[in-house]
This record gives C-alpha cells, structure tokens and sequence, in this order.
C-alpha cells in the first residue's frame, strides 16, 4: 500500500493516492513550540508525531511513502521506517486540503483562527532562524575586528620603518606631517625632494600652509643623498603600507555593515568598532548578552581587575568602554560613573541584539544620555580629598611579592 | 487641496492629489498609524491614505507606466517572493486587505528582520517565510494555493523558481508578475540574452506572457513581465 506524508501547521497527514485522508498525527501546544517542531522537520531531526503516525501507518500495511521533500526524509530515515521512500514535490499542493480538514476535524472553529495560528507560528520560526543566522556572523565580527587591530600594529611598524629610511633623505617633513596615511602617500606619490612642487601637493589635496612649509624644507633640507634605487625601496615599501590601510578601511566597512545586521543596539549605542571589540572580547555575542554589566563595564582590563583582586589595588574603572568619547573626554572623577551607566545600557543592548533583535538603540542612546547629564550635573565639581585613609577591602594576599632585582645593595 | 479618487482599472488602487497639484498612487494603510520606509501618509474621512513611491517600488512603477493586468486586488491571495524590507509588501497587504493574504517570502537575514519588525508585526494579512524561494518544496507545511505569484528576487534565474514555485503553489490560471533585469528599453526590441533565455523558460513551464513593460524611468533596468499560468497535469 502507499501513502502520501505531508506536514501542516496542525500536525502530520497521511492521504491514499486518491486524496483520502487515513491517518493523521496532530500537534499539541502552543504556536511557539508548534514551530520548534516544524524547525526540527527542516532540519531533519525526527519528532514524536513523526515517530507516531509512522507506527500507525505501520500497522495499516502501508509500506511506501511519498514526500514532498528531502528533510522529511531524513527525519523518517532517522526513525528506521521499515518501508520505501521516494519524494515527489507536488505532494505539497495536498496542503490546501488541510485547511478543510482543519475546520470539518474541529481542530479549529473558524478560518480566521486557522490564518493567526499560522501566522503566530511563521512568525515564530522566522525570529529563530533569523537569530540563528544572525548569531554565526558574530564570529565573522570578531575575526575581523581582531584582523583590524593586527593590521594597526603592522601598519604602524612599517610605517615607523619608514620614517627612519626617508627620515635620512628628507628629515624635515617628520616634524611637519604628523599623520601616518598622509605621510607614507606623499612618499608613495613624490618621493623626490625636487618634486615637492605646490601642483603635485595641491592635487593630493593638503592646506596650503602645509604646501609652502613643505616646499621651503625641501629645498634646503639637510638630509642625506640617496640612490635612486633607494628610494624606489622605499617608495615600494609604502606602497605596501598604504595597501594595508585600504585592507583596514575595507575592514572597518565590513564591520559595520555586519554589526547592523548582528547587533544594531550595540552599534547605535557606541558605534561598531567598540561594539565589535566587546563582542570580540566576550568571545561572542551570546556570551556578551549573558554577561552582567559590572563585567561587561571592564572586558579588555582583565590585567588590572585581577590584579586588584589579588593584591587589593585600585579596581579598574573601564575597559574597552573608555575609547567611547564621552567616557575618555570626562574629567577623572566622572568616568567611572559615566563607565557604570554605559555598562549596564550596553547589557541591555546585547541582551535584546541576541534573544529578540529589534532595534531600539535610539530609545536605550536617550535614556543614557539623561543618565550621563544628570552625572554631569551632580558630579560637577571634583570631589574633596579625604585625609583620613578609608578602610580597604582586606585583600586576599596582604603583600604583593617582591621582584628580585639583582644584588641587594649594601 | 487633497482630494483621492479610486484607480480607473483597479480595485484598492486610489489616485491622491496633494497640494502640490501631483497625482500619485496611494493605496489605504492596512496599519494606520505606521510608516514603512518614510512614505508620505494623508487622512481623508475615517482613511488613513499611504502614498507608493514608484521608484521605490517596482510595483507601482509598472501602474504608472499602464501594466495591462494587475492581478492584485482585495481579497488576493498573493506569494511574494523576495520581499526584501516590505515597502512593495506593505502596499501588497493594503490593497488585499483583511479578506486577502500574503506570504512574504525571503532569505536575507537582515532584510528578514527588517521585514518582520516593520511590517509583519503590524499586518494580520502577511505571514512571513524565512526560507530560500528556489526551494519551495521545502516551505510546503506553511502555504496555501495563492491565486498570484509576485517574484522580485535579485538573481538571474528567476523564471525557473518561479515555475517551480507555481507548480506546487499557484492555482491554475493564476496570474504571475515578474521583475526581470532588462537593460534596454523596449525590451521586445532589443531583448538581452538573459531575458530570452528567461521568457523562454516561462512559456515552456506553462505561462501565457500577456505583458512586458519596462520602468523606465522610476527603475532604469527592470521590465515588469505579467503572465497566466495554466498548469501542466502531470
């Protein structure tokens, strides 16, 4: 004998090649577990209703089954079904049979009902998949932002390597060029001392105070003759450098556009590099959302946190957080009010980027920036030394141990 | 002076005049009080009246440029496939009104999510499908005949998810509405090798091409393909 399989909202249904309803096998519960069955059936887990309506299809000598797809297969196979399989789509059309059987079996009352059942649980199971597919990208996030940090650190060595080289041929323009990118662009694109001419620097685009000051130094500059094929090094060299800080922005685009779509709370609070840094940091943003805020307040300064709790120095204020402007710009004695009330904003932006995913970053920037203006408000002035030292926390170790520093003096 | 007449050709479709003195097509919000992507919104009488931007939505743009059939009318049962954030879905689940429904198709997760928070939230009529449209065998459990396929999916095969997704789905001589990259301007002129290989495909699977408009110029490289469908019995 043979069977048609199909899966509805309602349940599991078997029909005869005539269109026939003999078995059905309907879930129980409400719309938020119904999904996470349908989820299971996708994903070709078997599932209790599965493995029931197979035994009564079973018992009713029916040893081979049609369905509409490879998951359901799967999940059949998965339960050792004794008889045949073999798929064939169309058997998907017999879905609009259901909606009758539906309503004539009682297992619901009116059309309407039918359709806000449905979509309570589509609903349902595009939130999970969504969120699924949203959380594996955060690993992409911090790949990259620590791509990004690496890529500074070689950028600003070579660079460093750079200045000295050129530094012996032209050193003036160290002390008249102060940023990096700009810096390695001139030497990619003029190179020469001679061509330090006002056209070539006006169409790179620098002020012209800079220009006159770059063309008067270049011309008396005291620096060293090199070869041609020196400076076609070093020219090369920058190249390379300036290479890597397109690799960077092209990074930091990436970031973006990925931290938008991961965790748009985060970002809208305190921008996607250092959102991607506490993701990076917390080692995912699953673990970040489930992290209390006093911890997400210093990730990044675990050094000084574990030193304070083994030698009883001063707790760090903030970690990663302090490159948020607001934190960094206030004076000393705020910031660690300021850290706490970003913290906890922050937890909260994490715990909704990862259990529900609706943007309300603008609502949880307001409430935080009331906070910050009331401390600014009651913490306006520094607070008056005391001369009495407060009793500490007792430290677990009363001593930090003394490094041995060579021969004791006599 | 605002004054809002309903569309000459087709139902749940309203030419609203604004101060300005511009025509433009509007169609009655379905969710009052919500925007979706910044549109325009006037109150005439107890109806709150969203106006469609024809550049952006292919939709719309295909109204004004004279589309011989419209198939979506209240009441519709409409599978969109690619339903990106919504804007053209908004408009979609306005005119089908409480009667109709529509089954959001899409598979970007960012896009998803925006779907989902700006316009499923506060529709009934749209149920949102997160699942890859070239698959449809796979979303079997959660769909219904449809009477209509709308298919803007950013690829260049469309023609054959759509067939196959009219194969499981689409009532016999239902209507399909088609968005396909079209570089040239009149496309029956100087059709690209992609949108032959396309129109093809469609008439081998059983479409009746009724229309093929081009945007020009709300939407530079897209024509608007409408077609019937009468099904092969297989």
């Amino acid at each position: 004998m043979r069977a048609n399989l199909i899966v509805s909202i309602f349940g599991l249904h078997a029909f005869d090649d005539d269109g026939k309803n003999i078995a059905n096998q309907t879930f129980k519960g409400k719309p938020e577990e119904i999904a996470e069955k349908l989820l299971k059936l996708n994903e070709g887990e078997p599932i209790e209703e599965l493995s029931q309506i197979l035994d009564t299809l079973t018992k009713n000598n029916i040893n081979d089954l049609v369905i509409p797809n490879e998951s359901l297969g799967k999940a059949t196979n998965a339960l050792s079904f004794k008889g045949s399989l073999s798929i064939n789509r169309n058997i998907a059309r017999l879905n609009s049979v259901i909606k009758d059987l539906a309503l004539k079996s009682g297992w619901i009352n009116t059309m309407e009902e039918y359709f806000s059942i449905k979509r309570a649980i589509t609903l349902e199971m595009s939130r999970i998949l969504i969120r699924k597919a949203q959380s594996k990208r955060d690993q992409s996030i911090l790949q990259a932002i620590n791509a990004i940090d690496e890529i500074n650190k070689t950028v600003n060595n070579i660079v460093g390597r750079i200045k000295e080289w050129y530094g012996l041929y032209f050193p003036e323009i160290n002390n008249i060029i102060r940023d990096n990118e700009l810096y390695v662009k001139l030497v990619r694109d003029i190179v020469y001392r001679e061509d330090y001419n006002s056209d070539k620097l006006k169409n790179l685009g620098l002020k012209p105070d800079l220009i006159d000051k770059l063309e008067k130094s270049a011309n008396t500059s005291v620096g060293a003759e090199l070869a041609d094929e020196d400076l076609e090094t070093i020219k090369k060299l920058a190249e390379e450098a300036i290479r890597m800080y397109e690799m960077r922005s092209e990074l930091e685009k990436y970031v973006d556009n990925a931290m938008s779509e991961v965790a748009p709370n985060i970002k809208g609070l305190v921008g996607p590099t250092i959102g991607a840094r506490l993701i990076a940091l917390a080692g995912g943003l699953e673990k970040l959302a489930k992290m209390p805020s006093s911890t997400i307040q210093v990730l990044g300064a675990e050094k000084a946190l574990f030193r304070a709790l083994r030698f009883g120095s001063k707790p760090p204020k903030h970690g990663v957080i302090y490159q948020y402007i607001i934190v960094h710009t206030s004076p000393k004695w705020q910031r660690g009010k300021i850290s706490r009330a970003l913290a906890g904003k922050l937890s909260i932006a994490a715990k909704i980027d990862f259990f529900s995913g609706r943007d309300v970053s603008e609502h949880l920037k307001k409430e935080l920036e009331q906070k910050i203006n009331l401390i600014k408000k009651t913490a306006a002035a520094p607070p008056i030394k005391k001369i009495e030292k407060e009793t500490k926390t007792q430290p677990r170790i009363k001593e930090r141990p003394q490094k041995f520093k060579g021969k004791k003096k006599r | 002076m605002v004054t809002v007449e309903p569309h000459e050709r087709f139902s749940g479709i309203y030419w609203i005049t604004l101060e300005d003195g511009i025509r433009r097509l509007a169609t009655i919000s379905f969710a009052p009080g919500i925007k979706v992507y910044g549109e325009i919104t006037v109150n005439i009488g107890d109806k709150e009246y969203r106006v469609w931007n024809p550049y952006r939505s292919k939709l719309a743009a295909s109204i004004l440029k004279e589309v011989s059939l419209m198939p979506i009318k209240p009441g519709s049962k409409v599978l969109y496939l690619g339903a990106s954030t919504g804007t053209t879905v908004s408009h979609v689940s306005d005119i089908v009104g409480d009667q109709g429904i529509v089954y959001a198709v899409e598979f970007a997760p960012r896009v998803a999510r925006e779907l989902i928070e700006k316009v499923v939230k506060y529709r009934s009529n749209v149920i949102p499908i997160y699942q890859d449209a070239t698959q449809p065998h796979n979303y079997s459990a959660l769909l219904d005949e449809v009477d209509i396929i709308y298919c803007d999916i950013a690829q260049p095969q469309q023609a054959k998810p759509l067939a196959d997704n009219a194969d499981l789905y689409l009532a016999d001589g239902g209507s399909i509405m088609l968005a396909i990259k079209a570089m040239s301007i009149d496309v029956t002129k100087e059709p690209s090798e992609t949108y032959k290989k396309e129109m093809k495909i469609l008439e081998q699977r059983g479409f009746n091409i009724i229309d093929a408009i081009h945007l020009e110029p709300y939407d530079k490289d897209h024509a608007m393909i409408t077609a019937r469908y009468s099904r092969k019995s297989s």
